[in-house]
């Protein structure tokens, strides 16, 4: 049984499961498929919190549209499971019933995210009314929810158009729509970013308070570490397609497996951070488009610790101790082979002069 | 007049800008200063009048009221201008678009130095060009390429290339690592860094991000809706804020590291979340 | 990460596969010749299939212009009664007409009239209009409103109507039609210029330049006129497809190119009569005019696509 089994065993059945999800986007530039998720497996309990990291070309964005089948025009392998259910082929009939009563998701742009034209009361309503809920007793629950997520004057507002907030407030509308079926699961894509920071403070909480109160699951996917540390139960860093390590939040940010999750972690300027009078270790170097993935492992071109092996030979995510998982050749501690064909224990922690 | 202390300085600049009947002030006497070898960040978060600012100070946009001195000189003048425009280069936040798409790099990094005329041979000139592009990392090599075959974080460095190529003395930077890869952020940085470091550069740096401001500025002004709310060195200001505004953008930011997070998030206070005391400009 | 010194670098340019070659005294750095190759071909293979052909057959045409005197098998207006109305055949690849002129030899004499005539009323007209934008958008507000108001008034005209008053003025003759195309024509290129232009005006690599203290000139001719231009380039291709047909039907009318040119409408005209007994008068122009319409219209986004420099790089 491999290691991940293992650490499966004796809990109770995950809320979504998510298993060798492979995504492919027909390119006509190259008239080929480009792989852009590459054999990505996720769970989530119910409640918890789980903060997926990435950049750009890791796929964070596009795993989370293909949990909620948005882009029909993307193909998927693998298989993803809500509440026992397999989602990839499933009926839009299907899908339907459980967008937004089941699952939901929140975008990064508050700006766009809301229909300029149709009152707020009425989109947060929305989602109630295709259910089949009353017109009254839609609006009333609207307005309650509005209220809970801190929009003054809520019953006044109701009427109001989306031009007529700040970027902040329509984000808490944003979530009010998403969140008013009581789904089990948020996913939540970059909420914050185009948010100053006091104002993403606010809704950060604000999705912690839903999430405590309503025993909601949040995928929150975000590049910001800060955020992670405050928001996260378990931290999913993803790079190229992949996996690159999976852990719970205070391991991950103790100590981090992969060398790309410690460079990030040690290049970041931080609020409290030491003198400024060295420059910040630096990852050289830039993620690759999907098109141009290198073989092996993905992070290889700009990692500092890159041997012969991981220029051929794509890691495969195994744990490296309780609850972590790592996938690099040099995370620890695994069981190989040596020359002579006895077992060796490889070695337990990465070098600790990662990044120059 | 003193030319020997190079500084920036804008003074008690204010402008408004009028829509239909009303009025929307958008800076109201803000007075900023550079001087050369400093790092000097501006804080500002949106809306509060920092691109107009910025516009203002490399001449885009002119104030309704106060005055641009670089040198000590008044910018209004013609010979001011030019010395101005030659010393004072600017990074602006957007990669993709503050590139000509249809100029090659080699075009892009020396038109400073062929519009200033500060190299008389052609090869005297190409051969600052490729000094600018080694500074900031890249090579002779990518001097025939287009911008679009470059990635985000070395599009920024082909600007910082193009800023260095004319030997500024101040440099201004507008959010530039904002639309940048958290990964990439880091070098972008290091350039700017070693730039105002070897090369005694001033430089005034625009950014929403606390965090970045800390790692790089000697001085920081927090901005806040058109008026300087507090300025200092940039220790000091972190160490202990005075005006409730910084207090507050402190106690926002998140720290990448669990057990300071749940300090900050308790020392923030048991107030409703919800409810935080925001001013009527974002509560709309 | 000290400033290193030129000539460390200099001194040994790097020539690899794809790299490029500095010429210090001329200060020009070009790529070597078989990576510009690879690139144009692998440029080519990006396009759509339709485009390709569309871009050859553009090719052919242009040729046409170039290389006609060679191609023509009889002089275009030698008149052989004896073979008159003569169907296609191996004589006469597109039969002759009712004077006895061969039509194929017609039909590629008649490029170097009509679609040369196209042409040129299509680059005058839109660098014409493309220089008067440049004007408008560089200008005060209030000299930019009044010369769009001219464009409006221009362009409230039919192209047809204008080039009939013109042509009324001057004299039916092919000068007066070109002058009237191309002031029928650069309006619409202008008012499109324009607002091209306003727009990437306010983009962020023009606000460099001139913070540099880039004069508003070179701005506007190496920063902004540039990124603008891909639109023309369609614009204009599709144009000429118009203008030739507008030719042709100035021709069919009797305005403009007179008998004996072979204009492709003249001929047209002239084979009306014959349309049941000797369909391949008018047939072979329709269909020449029809062809050359279209592989201008498709080829105006390849054209665009292949101008453009920045595109050649990927």
């Amino acid at each position: 049984m491999s290691g991940h089994e293992i650490s499966n065993m004796g809990e109770a059945a995950a809320l979504l499961e998510v298993r060798g999800l492979t995504v492919d986007a027909r390119s006509r530039a190259q008239g080929r498929d480009i792989r852009i998720v590459d054999g990505v497996d996720l769970t989530i309990r119910a409640g918890e919190r789980l903060a997926v990291v990435g950049e750009s070309g890791s796929g964070k964005s596009i795993t989370a549209r293909a949990i909620m089948q948005l882009d029909p025009a993307l193909r998927l392998g693998g298989s993803i499971r809500l509440q026992g259910q397999e989602l990839i082929g499933a009926s839009a009939r299907r899908l339907r019933a459980i967008r937004s009563s089941v699952v939901s998701m929140v975008f990064q742009d508050p700006m766009t995210a809301l229909n300029p034209l149709m009152k707020i009361g009425d989109q947060v309503a929305e989602p109630l009314r295709l259910a089949g809920v009353g017109r009254r007793e839609a609006r009333r629950r609207a307005q309650e929810m509005l209220d809970r997520l801190g929009v003054p004057r809520a019953a006044e507002r109701m009427d109001a158009y989306p031009h007529e907030f700040s970027g902040g407030m329509r984000q808490r509308v944003v979530l009010a729509t998403a969140v008013i079926s009581g789904p089990r699961l948020l996913i939540a894509d970059e909420p914050t970013t185009a948010l100053d920071v006091r104002i993403q403070d606010q809704v950060l909480d604000l999705v912690m308070m839903l999430s405590q109160q309503e025993g909601m699951a949040v995928l929150l996917i975000t590049h910001d570490l800060g955020v992670v540390a405050g928001f996260a139960d378990r931290v999913t860093v993803m790079y190229g397609g992949r996996i690159a390590e999976q852990a719970p939040r205070d391991a991950l940010f103790a100590s981090p497996r992969h060398p790309y999750t410690r460079g990030l972690l040690a290049s970041v300027p931080r609020l409290d951070g030491g003198s400024h009078d060295q420059l910040l270790p630096v990852i050289p170097g830039s993620p690759a488009p999907p098109a141009r993935r290198p073989a092996g492992c993905a992070f290889h071109p700009r990692c500092p610790l890159a041997m012969d092996r991981c220029r051929t030979e794509e890691p495969r995510l195994r744990v490296v101790a309780p609850g972590v998982e790592a996938a690099c050749h040099l995370a620890g501690p695994t069981i190989t082979t040596d020359a002579s064909g006895g077992e060796v224990l490889a070695r337990s922690r990465p070098e600790e002069d990662v990044i120059a | 007049m003193n030319g020997d202390r190079v500084s920036l300085r804008a003074e008690d600049i204010t402008k408004s800008f009028r829509r239909g009947g009303s009025t929307t002030p958008v800076l109201q006497g803000v007075t900023v200063e550079v001087g050369a070898g400093e790092v000097v960040s501006l804080v500002g978060e949106s809306g509060s009048g920092k691109s107009t600012l910025l516009r203002c100070i490399v001449g885009l946009q002119r104030p309704d009221s106060g005055r641009i001195l670089y040198r000590d000189a008044e910018q209004a003048t013609r010979a001011g201008q030019a010395v101005f425009h030659r010393e004072v280069q600017i990074v602006f936040q957007d990669p993709y678009s503050s590139l000509s798409p249809r100029m090659t790099v080699q075009d892009i990094v020396s038109e400073g130095v062929i519009v200033h005329r500060l190299e008389s041979s052609r090869r005297r000139r190409l051969e600052r060009t490729v000094e600018a592009l080694e500074q900031v990392g890249l090579s002779a090599a990518d001097l025939p390429r287009y911008p679009s075959s470059f990635s985000g974080g070395q599009r920024q460095r082909i600007a910082i290339a193009r800023a260095l190529a004319v030997r500024p003395r101040i440099l201004i930077c507008d959010e530039p690592v904002s639309a940048l890869d958290v990964s990439v952020q880091a070098q972008v940085l290091n350039v700017i860094q070693s730039a105002s470091r070897n090369l005694g550069l001033g430089v005034l740096f625009i950014s929403h991000n606390l965090a970045v401001v800390r790692h790089l500025s000697d001085r920081v002004a927090i901005l806040r809706d058109g008026r300087i709310v507090e300025e200092g060195v940039c220790d000091e200001v972190y160490a202990s804020p005075s005006h409730p505004y910084t207090k507050a953008l402190l106690a926002a930011v998140p720290v990448p590291d669990p057990a300071a997070e749940r300090r900050r998030r308790e020392a923030r206070g048991e107030s409703d979340p919800r409810f935080a005391p925001l001013d009527e400009g974002e509560e709309r | 990460m000290m400033p290193k010194s030129p000539q460390a670098t200099l001194a040994a340019p790097v020539r690899d596969a794809g790299e490029p070659v500095l010429a210090l005294d001329t200060g020009v750095v070009v790529m070597p010749s078989p990576e510009r190759r690879r690139r144009w071909r692998g440029l080519l293979r990006r396009l759509p299939v339709l485009d390709v052909v569309a871009l050859c057959l553009v090719v052919i045409l242009l040729l046409l212009i170039v290389a006609g005197p060679w191609l023509e098998r009889y002089p275009p207006n030698a008149i052989d009664l004896t073979h008159a109305l003569l169907p296609p055949g191996p004589d006469h690849w597109l039969g002759t007409d009712d004077y006895g002129r061969d039509i194929y030899s017609r039909l590629v004499a008649g490029a170097r009239v009509t679609l040369l005539a196209a042409l040129i009323v299509v680059v005058l007209g839109n660098g014409l209009g493309v220089l008067i934008a440049c004007l408008a958008a560089i200008s005060a507000p209030r000299v930019d409103q009044t010369i769009m108001r001219i464009c409006d008034i221009f362009m409230a005209f039919p192209a047809m109507v204008l080039a009939l008053g013109i042509a009324a003025a001057l004299g039916p003759s092919e000068l007066s039609l070109v002058i009237a195309m191309t002031v029928s024509l650069w309006p619409g290129a202008a008012r499109l210029a324009r607002g091209l232009l306003r727009e990437t005006m306010l983009s962020d690599h023009v606000a460099a330049a001139k913070v540099m203290g880039v004069g508003v000139l070179r701005r506007m001719f190496r920063h902004v006129l540039p990124s603008v231009m891909d639109q023309i380039y369609v614009r204009a291709a599709l144009e000429v497809a118009g203008a030739i047909v507008i030719f042709a039907g100035l021709a069919f009318l009797g305005v403009g190119a007179q008998p004996p040119s072979p204009d492709w409408g003249a001929m047209v005209s002239e084979g009306r009569e014959f349309i049941t007994s000797a369909w391949w008068i008018a047939a072979a122009p329709g269909a020449m005019i029809t062809l050359t319409a279209i592989a201008f219209g498709l080829a105006g986004d390849a054209i665009a696509f292949v101008l453009n420099p920045a595109v050649r790089d990927r």
